[in-house]
């Protein structure tokens, strides 16, 4: 596992992008891990929500856009309300599925959800909101 | 007739989730207020975009709000209630957004062609806010006419009634709103850890089997600790605590399970209104009928 | 005179400045200006031969002012001046051009910018300089004393070098004994001694330095003066204990029946109300503690002190429970069994479960008094010639006949009835008030020469004789009129207190077999039901609203329901026919004025079959006899002024007549409040306004309550209780009585029940004792008030509202040998040894969305430290260290860290805990690896929090005080975070240790010895200098508005009432000049920053180029 930084991560343009589309900034993360350990989706994800501010940090925006973590958010604001610098990490959760979802990448496809009559309209809504463009 | 509040009840509740409709109009009612729905609403969106350069998921909760904004000059009253967490919380967070980036308003003001501009007035609330600030749990405790003595009540908030901040309808860490409520109804209330923890949310749509897991810790912790029923708000979190045990049994042989119900259902069961009309248990994929059975 | 030969002198700082600004130029620029006589630059100005260059110049160019351009005036000022100074030129002469942080620092990208901005800021100090006037210092004597404000570590320090100096030193510490946080802790880290080991010789040294005046339980409540003359006024909190006669043998604490948490030990042990903090305690003296009045004794309309005889009661003392009682009240059996107890409405322990049986309590001690031939005896302080006549021997009649008695008047009672006791005799039925009792309690009146005359009514044709016989006259003729209805067939009902009545004077009245209709839902009405049931009658109360709202004594409706009287509600009488009421249906509409919700009428109604109908509406006074007397009457009663005084002056009333049908208590209440007027009356004495309400927040100890339900009392056998008048409660068991006492929360801490008392030999204890003040002069102050720690409360998703989840100094208590568990940690929930342990760094520090956004500094090495004292304590115990970083930068400690990963086997975890919760009996702690990247849960027994560090809660209001500034974590500021750590602001006035942030014992004592020396500095001089660089008034512009004066934060301004102008106290002017920015008039300016100054230099700096 090794991992070259070749230029200074705060002027890579796709870390800007989601500092721009998010609106935080993600420097200000200082690792204390408060938004992992209190993630209820943390055990189903590739890369823990701190580590993904590491990555940003050091800006490998690949691994992210490569990894499962941003569709296994679901926004539930935990780790936002907690972060002791006041981070919305659930807005750079949103920012890294927006830089694929605006390629026009469907994460999920509507037509082949099952169970449509039985599920709630409000999970569907929701749902393809987040995942598709 | 009661007085009239502004209601907006939200996609769900017009058909998966009429157990949510009808307890908590009909519960309004007994407590002498009439929730008449917004003429025209539309769909809240269920989740608020969080991308600071897009405006799309803020237009449909404005255009709700517009609508909110006339009638609510009609009746003569600026509150509007919701009681789907989702709505709730999307109408609000959209409130507070163009209300704090008048630069946004502006923007969608331009979509807006036939309605009048957003002019900030109205009071979305939550029909817990609402229970305990405007009616008074006082009134509420006269109406009780078959306390809950005995039934073990799990209050689960979920997400989205608590967080972010500025929508917080109690504190997110350790909120006492339904405790309060349900205590009053006459309930044992459990000190239940995992009141304020996501059920896995739109992923029962892809993912059911996150979902499940989910559903299995919630459900088996609440059971751990004595609890009959979960209650909660959200028709979402609803969905997902009781038809998604369907896949945690599957997963976990020793999974028992547990019926789920709305708190507006316990509430109207304490006030009397038991008829399959008001509680639709049809709706429901573990039965609470034989837990509520003594006071049917 | 404006200076015409200004020197500049330009320092390079190094690179500093010249590295960006170009001081060539500015040499170049100003010297152009006419007024300067020379400009030169340095690479530094500050160094020796930098001062030298300017000390030569002077002489040399004989310069009349100097201008240095450097870094800031708080740095190198006074370097300069006292350069001028040795060359001959007055110091106030010279002035900071600051172009290093103004100029040089900003601009650091743009040189040219710098130097432009450089050259406007020297401009515009030359043109500010060139008014300064020639100052010389101020001289101001010193009291040689000091006073240290805190006992903690640093603050004994202090205390100890400055005494150690021969400086006489006062002490305050708000805590019964000296110690501060430190005395707390189980171990020290890195050394790991006990501070019972090396804090305690400092203890004694300061409470027996004969330098050392030692105040604790103490608070400083005012300042006044100025450096080197500070007057203090202080609080000297009452320790209900004389500490002079105090010999610490702890005799009170072992009598004391109240236990409160333990303060001292954070709620972890519980201690007496009487206690010594620990058993080092310095000074060994007790100190009870007293909240204040306790909401039982508040809410008692007659305040006896419920807390007090239940307390008491509780140590199976009833001698002196009784005691208690009458040294209020002598009519303990008669409250005890029919009082309304305000005091149990009142009481914290409803809100648990059910409030103490408070009147029972009262009732059994009365009984028990009876028992064992203890008589209550009325002391008569001194006889006195006036005399007074008391109309009435009910209630209010009683009480006022003996309160008067007492103070040594002559007291006649008149009574219309054969018997004493009014209403309790007549209106109350025998079975709940036996005619004995009263009789029993009335006796020592009779004693002590009260006269009683019965059977003897007064009216309008003997009132006038009475009142001409006796001094005085109090009308407490009570309510013996029956109110009426207006309804047909009202003449064939009979009252209930026609029926009481006879109840009571042994008459017979025949129901048997008959059907009684009882009108009325209050206690007269359930009265009169169940004495009718007695008399064999069939009843039913008829209430025109429901149950909840009968005014009724709620638990004399479930006694009457026991019995067999039946209840029927919302009807209201409309005719009473023969054998059969006609009744309305009603029902309930909106709350009324009382509260309750209105009965309203329905138009239907409902025959029920009655052979005798009982109405019980309301009872009224009977005063028609006083109104013809010229006696104001409103609305049936006597109507009084705010001391119960009648329209007649020497006439006085009390009780139902006044005050309407209402309970025994508040008739007794307002006839002492009669008495105590009449005496007044009587000396010529201003008299008081009645006072019965009182109110108390206080809310009892609930995490000390004593498991058990509210006591029942035993009751007469059914049978008996129907068909007899026999008294149907016999009250609590001996045994009850005390178990009932124990689940009293202890509101008011100490209960005054004076068992104390009773056991102190050197007779020490006075629990009347007041607070009191005491003034010291001083020269200098230090405060080192010390730190806090949030508590785990405020976490709840951290588990704080669990009780094993504690903070760490709670823990700190666990882990004292001395301490509740004597070292060994214990569950506080079940008392057993966990066999796994959670420490969470950075709970709330870290944190400034949710806390506070510093690190709390000493969390990672105590938490360190605890963790060792587990495993050493205890190796079999688990323990898992959650942390964000490890800070040990202190001499030793990361060695120490080490020493606790490779010896001692504690588990670190890197990462913060979000959530702690109960599964089961265990507490699951979910928290995250960061390094490997995986989510951590641990199942745990006790969770110990590293909570963040405040600053005193009570800091905020000293540093108003002192006029210190402060932070809003209430952190006391220092004037220069490195360079002057140690002063504030306020000449004189210091701080030390973890008062100013919170830091570790090394350096706490550092701090202390270091603003010990400072303040030893100041007070080594027989005179103080001072800058004189203060507000100075123009007396013939000042218009003496006091604008000035009360803008004035040090108090240093008066307006003189001859000349009517400000006058300002230059020892106290700190130059600070709010005063002169608020003067309307320019009347009032600080010298050498007078207006034109400032504005000239503004104008120059605000020049666009």
């Amino acid at each position: 596992m090794k991992y070259t930084i070749t230029k200074d991560p705060h002027e890579d343009e796709r870390v800007q992008k989601i500092i721009e589309i998010s609106g935080q900034n993600i420097f200000s993360c200082y690792q204390c891990g408060r938004c992992s350990s209190g993630c209820p989706m943390a055990e189903f994800m590739d890369v823990l929500p701190n580590q993904v501010f590491m990555f940003l940090q050091e800006g490998d925006v690949d691994t992210l856009l490569n990894a499962k973590t941003p569709w296994i958010c679901a926004a539930c604001f935990t780790c936002t309300v907690r972060c002791p610098v006041g981070l919305d990490l659930a807005a750079v959760m949103e920012a890294i599925r927006e830089l694929q979802l605006r390629k026009n990448y469907d994460y999920v496809d509507p037509y082949k959800v099952e169970d449509r009559e039985e599920l709630p309209p409000i999970a569907m809504v929701s749902n393809f909101r987040k995942f598709t463009p | 007739m009661g007085k009239k509040v502004m209601f907006y009840p939200g996609c769900t509740l017009k058909g998966v989730a009429k157990n949510l409709e009808d307890s908590t109009v009909e519960s309004a009612r007994v407590l002498g207020y009439d929730l008449v729905e917004l003429p025209g609403w539309t769909c809240c969106g269920a989740v608020y975009g969080l991308a600071q350069d897009s405006v799309k998921f803020t237009i449909a909760n404005v255009r709700n709000l517009i609508k909110a904004q006339n009638f609510g000059k009609e009746i003569g009253d600026n509150r509007l209630l919701a009681v789907c967490s989702m709505c709730y919380n999307n109408l609000k967070r959209a409130h507070i957004d163009v209300m704090k980036n008048r630069d946004k308003l502006k923007t969608l003001d331009l979509f807006m062609d036939e309605e009048a501009n957003y002019e900030g007035n109205i009071n979305v609330m939550h029909y817990l806010q609402f229970l305990k600030n405007d009616v008074g749990m006082d009134k509420v405790a006269e109406m009780v006419k078959k306390p809950l003595k005995g039934l073990k009540v799990a209050p689960y908030y979920g997400c989205l009634l608590l967080r972010p901040d500025e929508v917080a309808i109690d504190d997110r860490e350790d909120p006492h709103i339904l405790e309060e409520l349900f205590e009053i109804l006459g309930a044992e209330v459990v000190d239940y850890p995992l009141k304020n923890e996501c059920c896995g949310s739109y992923h029962t749509v892809d993912k059911k089997e996150i979902v499940g897991e989910r559903t299995y810790k919630l459900v088996s912790v609440a059971k751990g600790m004595g609890a009959d029923v979960i209650a909660t708000s959200c028709p979402l979190c609803f969905f997902n605590l009781d038809k998604r045990q369907e896949i945690a049994k599957q997963k976990h042989s020793e999974f028992e399970h547990m019926p789920i119900v709305y708190f507006t259902q316990l509430m109207a069961i304490a006030f009397g209104l038991t008829s399959q009309d008001v509680l639709h248990f049809d709706k429901h994929y573990i039965s609470p009928e034989e837990v509520l059975q003594k006071w049917l | 005179m404006a200076m015409k030969r200004i020197g500049l002198f330009v320092c390079h700082c190094g690179r500093n400045i010249a590295g960006t600004v170009d001081v060539e130029r500015v040499v170049k620029e100003i010297s152009k200006r006419e007024d300067v006589a020379f400009a030169t630059h340095y690479i530094f100005m500050c160094s020796q031969p930098g001062q030298q260059l300017i000390e030569d110049s002077i002489k040399k160019y004989n310069l009349d002012g100097v201008v240095v351009a450097n870094c800031s005036p708080t740095l190198h000022e006074r370097t300069m001046r006292n350069a001028a100074a040795r060359a001959g030129l007055n110091p106030y002469r010279v002035e900071i051009a600051n172009i290093r942080e103004w100029a040089a620092w900003p601009h650091e990208d743009n040189p040219e910018a710098a130097t432009r901005v450089a050259i406007r800021i020297v401009n515009a100090t030359i043109e500010k300089l060139k008014a300064n006037a020639s100052l010389h210092p101020l001289e101001v004597p010193v009291k040689k004393r000091a006073l240290v404000v805190g006992g903690g570590v640093a603050g004994m320090q202090a205390a100890l070098d400055l005494a150690d100096a021969g400086i006489e030193t006062v002490v305050v510490e708000k805590e019964p004994s000296l110690g501060g946080n430190m005395i707390r802790l189980s171990e020290t880290f890195p050394t790991l001694d006990c501070p019972q080991c090396i804090l305690t010789p400092k203890m004694n040294d300061v409470g027996g330095h004969p330098n050392i005046k030692l105040y604790t339980y103490s608070e400083v409540e005012e300042v006044d003066g100025y450096l080197g003359n500070f007057k203090v006024k202080i609080k000297r909190k009452s320790p209900f204990i004389d500490w002079n006669k105090c010999t610490g043998c702890g005799e009170c604490a072992k009598v004391c029946p109240t236990t409160l948490p333990s303060d001292f030990d954070l709620k972890m042990a519980t201690r007496k109300a009487t206690h010594i903090p620990f058993e080092q305690a310095v000074p060994f003296k007790y100190t009870i503690t007293y909240n204040g009045v306790p909401p039982c004794n508040a809410a008692c309309p007659l305040h006896l002190n419920a807390q007090g005889y239940v307390a008491a009661a509780k140590a199976g003392r009833f001698d002196r429970s009784i005691d208690v009682v009458w040294e209020r009240l002598p009519f303990a059996g008669i409250a005890g069994r029919i009082c309304t107890h305000p005091c149990e409405s009142a009481c914290s322990r409803g809100a648990i479960d059910k409030p103490v049986g408070i009147r029972e309590v009262k009732r059994f001690v009365a009984d028990w008094a009876v028992k064992n031939d203890r008589k209550y005896i009325l002391h008569v302080k001194g006889e006195k010639e006036k005399s007074v006549a008391i109309i009435g021997a009910g209630a209010a009649g009683l009480i006022a006949a003996h309160d008067l008695r007492e103070m040594g008047y002559k007291v006649t009672v008149y009574d219309k009835l054969p018997v004493i006791g009014g209403m309790l005799a007549v209106g109350i039925p025998p079975y709940r008030l036996p005619q004995e009792v009263i009789d029993y309690e009335v006796q020592p009146l009779i004693d002590a020469s009260v006269e009683f005359v019965l059977n003897y009514e007064v009216n309008e044709k003997n009132f006038e004789e009475i009142r001409k016989k006796y001094d005085a006259v109090i009308l407490a003729i009570g309510t013996h009129k029956e109110r009426h209805l207006g309804i047909p067939g009202e003449e064939k009902a009979m009252h209930a207190l026609e029926l009481l009545k006879k109840a009571n004077l042994g008459e017979d009245v025949d129901l048997k077999g008959k059907k009684v209709v009882v009108i009325g839902g209050g206690n007269s009405a359930v009265d009169a039901a169940r004495t009718a049931l007695r008399f064999g009658g069939d009843v039913t109360i008829a209430y025109r609203r429901t149950r909840n709202e009968m005014p009724a004594i709620p638990e004399e409706i479930v006694d009457a329901e026991e019995e067999g009287v039946k209840f029927k509600f919302l009807v209201s009488p409309a005719e009473i026919l023969d054998g059969k009421i006609k009744l309305e249906k009603m029902k309930l509409g909106e709350k009324d004025a009382s509260g309750r919700r209105k009965p309203i009428p329905t138009g239907e109604y409902e025959m029920m079959d009655a052979d005798v109908v009982v109405l019980a509406v309301g009872e009224l006074p009977d005063a028609s006899w006083a109104e013809k007397l010229g006696i104001n009457v409103e609305r049936n009663r006597i109507k009084v002024n705010e001391f119960m005084q009648t329209s007649l002056q020497n006439v006085f009333a009390a009780g139902d007549a006044v005050t309407g049908a209402w309970d025994w208590v508040h008739a007794a209440a307002y006839g002492r409040w009669a008495a105590k007027n009449v005496a007044h009356y009587l000396e010529g004495e201003e008299m008081e306004k009645v006072q019965i309400e009182m109110s108390s927040n206080l809310r009892g100890y609930k995490e000390l309550a004593y498991p058990a339900k509210r006591h029942e009392t035993k009751k007469l056998g059914m049978e008996e209780r129907r068909t007899t008048f026999k008294e149907f409660n016999l009250g609590y068991t001996e045994e009850d009585v005390v178990d009932e006492a124990k689940r009293c929360l202890g509101c008011g801490g100490c209960a005054k029940c004076g068992l104390c008392v009773e056991v102190c030999e050197s007779k020490a204890i006075d629990l009347h004792m007041q607070d009191w003040y005491v003034e010291e002069e001083v020269g200098a102050i230090i405060v080192a008030t010390g730190f806090e720690v949030m508590p785990p409360e405020a976490f709840p998703e951290l588990g704080g509202k669990y009780p094993d989840v504690l903070n760490a100094l709670q823990f700190e208590r666990l882990l004292a040998p001395a301490g509740p568990t004597e070292g060994i940690p214990r569950r506080p929930s079940d008392g057993k040894i966990p066999k796994a342990i959670a420490f969470v760094h950075c709970v709330g520090s870290r944190d400034p969305q949710n806390g506070v956004p510093y690190c709390s500094r000493i969390c990672c090495m105590y938490t360190i430290k605890q963790a060792m004292l587990v495993k050493h304590a205890r190796p079999d115990i688990a323990v898992y260290d959650f942390y964000i970083d490890i800070r040990s930068n202190g001499k030793g400690y990361e060695e120490f860290y080490h020493r606790a990963k490779e010896e001692y086997g504690v588990n670190f975890i890197r990462g913060k805990v979000s959530k702690v919760y109960k599964v089961g009996d265990r507490y699951r702690v979910q928290g995250v690896d960061t390094l490997t990247g995986r989510i951590v849960e641990v199942d745990v027994d006790m969770v110990v929090l590293a909570t963040a560090a405040k600053g005193s809660s009570s800091v905020k209001e000293l540093a108003k005080k002192l006029r210190i500034p402060y932070d809003e974590w209430g952190w006391l500021k220092e004037t220069h975070l490195k360079l002057k750590p140690l002063e504030t602001p306020v000449g004189g006035v210091f701080i030390a240790g973890a008062a100013q942030f919170v830091k570790d014992i090394t350096d706490s004592v550092s701090q202390g010895s270091g603003a010990a020396a400072k303040a030893m500095a100041l007070l080594s001089k027989p005179e103080l200098e001072k800058e004189p660089l203060l507000a100075r008034v123009d007396p013939e512009i000042c218009a003496g508005c006091g604008r000035c004066k009360d803008q004035c934060a040090y108090g240093a301004i008066s307006i003189d009432p001859v000349r009517h102008v400000a006058v300002v106290n230059e020892a106290l002017c700190e130059g600070c000049g709010a005063c002169s920015a608020n003067c309307p008039t320019t009347a009032i300016q600080v010298v050498n920053f007078k207006k034109g100054q400032i504005i000239r230099a503004v104008d120059v700096l605000a020049e666009v180029f």
